[in-house]
């Protein structure tokens, strides 16, 4: 889902429209490269921990990078005794049903065709996550 | 273009069909059920749903806080709940605790959010996937994001790690202390993390809507890059970032999963507060806990009205 506005391409450039002028590029220096490289290594950084973990079996503290690997932290997501696989099906059924609902209650107050896949999105993945890390839950 | 005064001919749907004639048919459309009913029905649904989850739980609360507790034998209504709140040292530094981890991540989001979405508007065709990026971010639960901090943050974490790597520190104790501290660090992280993505987004989507022709005709009468900035776009995307601002605030202040996993239990924010006197083994403490949570409620209450004092007066300025 691209978030832009009304009438303005997910390209960022504006059909010129007579009278206006035509729209002066904003210039993009190397600072502003910079930054924004920045900001996105500081939205991904805190995803790489979680990464590797997900597929380590030791990592003791001084090492950067873990002693061993394995796979059984993914294999208990598919093992059906932890009922994870399960979770998720629950989760995702919730999920649907709370976008939906949700979605048809609100859309005839603001109804914004954009918001549906949000709050799809949103619902969906924090009961997900939600039921899918606490597997005991009913 | 007739045809709605023959089927129906109120006089308002009349008196427009005579003086505006081209408009004549949504007019008479729209008239031909009162338009308060029609509100009403529509409203229907969602102030079921409001009224039936949210102001029974809401009734509930107030009225267990003031000692309503028909199951207990021994219940009378009274302030004491209130008045022990007041003499716990538990809520006093919760109530402070609370309002650093509400305000320093909004503010800080608000600045950053705003910021990355200036910047990433600059863009050219890379725009698409780094906000999208950033739009990913938004899918991530708060659970998870504080999961992720404990990882990255922690005295045995990624950062600890890579202190160690460069000499910086030698045990996992000489890193600074960041998640479960006193002051919240690494519960303002996970908050900045989680709410920069948001305040992004809704920023780019405020900076969509034809902010580009006031920029152009600011650029036109003289304006300079910065008053420019500081004139028309940071007072065209004002009352969305507010508003955006004033749900992350309500929402530091009122959740739960991320200081119960990054913080103490004490000091504890005020709904790990609740949540502590509500799992008290003694029953007598529930009404403590439902003080607790009216009081949160209270308060997110009076940031909703403060949004919307301030909301009116940026959508009333002129630019």
């Amino acid at each position: 889902m691209t978030v832009t506005g009304r009438g303005v391409p997910a390209g960022g450039t504006l059909t010129k429209e007579p009278g206006l002028g035509d729209r002066r590029p904003l210039p993009v220096r190397a600072g502003h490269r910079l930054l924004i490289g920045l900001l996105l290594v500081a939205v991904l950084l805190p995803l790489v921990p979680l990464l590797i973990w997900s597929m380590s079996g030791q990592w003791r503290y001084p090492a950067l990078l873990p002693q061993q690997l394995s796979l059984r932290g993914l294999q208990q997501l598919v093992d059906p005794r932890s009922e994870i696989l399960q979770g998720m099906g629950t989760s995702a059924v919730i999920g649907t049903a709370v976008a939906a609902l949700a979605c048809l209650i609100a859309s005839r107050r603001a109804g914004r065709s954009g918001c549906i896949g949000f709050a799809a999105a949103a619902s969906c993945s924090s009961c997900c996550s939600l039921r899918s890390s606490c597997p005991g839950w009913r | 273009m007739t045809l709605p005064q023959l089927t129906s001919p109120p006089p308002a749907a009349g008196r427009a069909a005579s003086t505006r004639p081209t408009r004549s048919f949504s007019a008479t459309r729209v008239t031909s059920v009162p338009r308060g009913i029609t509100i009403s029905l529509l409203l229907a649904p969602a102030m079921l749903v409001v009224s039936v989850f949210f102001l029974t739980g809401i009734t509930q609360a107030i009225a267990q806080s003031f000692g309503y507790q028909p199951f207990l034998p021994s219940w009378r209504l009274s302030l004491d709940a209130y008045r022990t709140l007041l003499t716990d040292p538990a809520v006093r530094a919760s109530l402070l605790l609370t309002a650093r981890i509400a305000i320093i991540p909004t503010v800080l989001s608000v600045v950053l959010g705003v910021s990355a979405a200036l910047l990433i508007r600059r863009l050219g065709r890379s725009r698409s996937w780094v906000s999208g990026i950033f739009q990913g971010n938004l899918a991530v639960p708060h659970l998870v994001g504080a999961l992720c901090m404990l990882l990255l943050l922690s005295q045995g974490g990624l950062l600890s790690r890579l202190g160690y790597a460069a000499g910086l520190t030698q045990t996992p104790a000489a890193f600074p202390a960041l998640t479960g501290d006193e002051f919240g660090w690494g519960i303002i992280a996970a908050y900045v993390w989680k709410e920069t993505p948001f305040l992004t987004v809704i920023a780019l989507a405020a900076l969509g809507r034809g902010v580009d022709h006031l920029e152009n005709a600011a650029s036109s009468l003289g304006a300079r890059p910065w008053q420019r900035l500081l004139h028309v776009t940071l007072p065209v995307i004002a009352p969305a970032v507010a508003g955006g601002a004033v749900l992350v605030f309500a929402f530091t202040a009122g959740s739960y999963e991320v200081p119960y996993l990054l913080g103490r239990p004490y000091p504890a924010t005020l709904p790990v507060v609740a949540l502590q006197y509500y799992n008290a083994t003694d029953l007598a403490a529930r009404p403590e806990a439902m003080a607790v949570a009216v009081l949160i409620t209270v308060l997110s209450g009076l940031m909703v009205a403060a949004y919307l004092l301030i909301a009116g007066r940026l959508a009333r300025r002129p630019l």
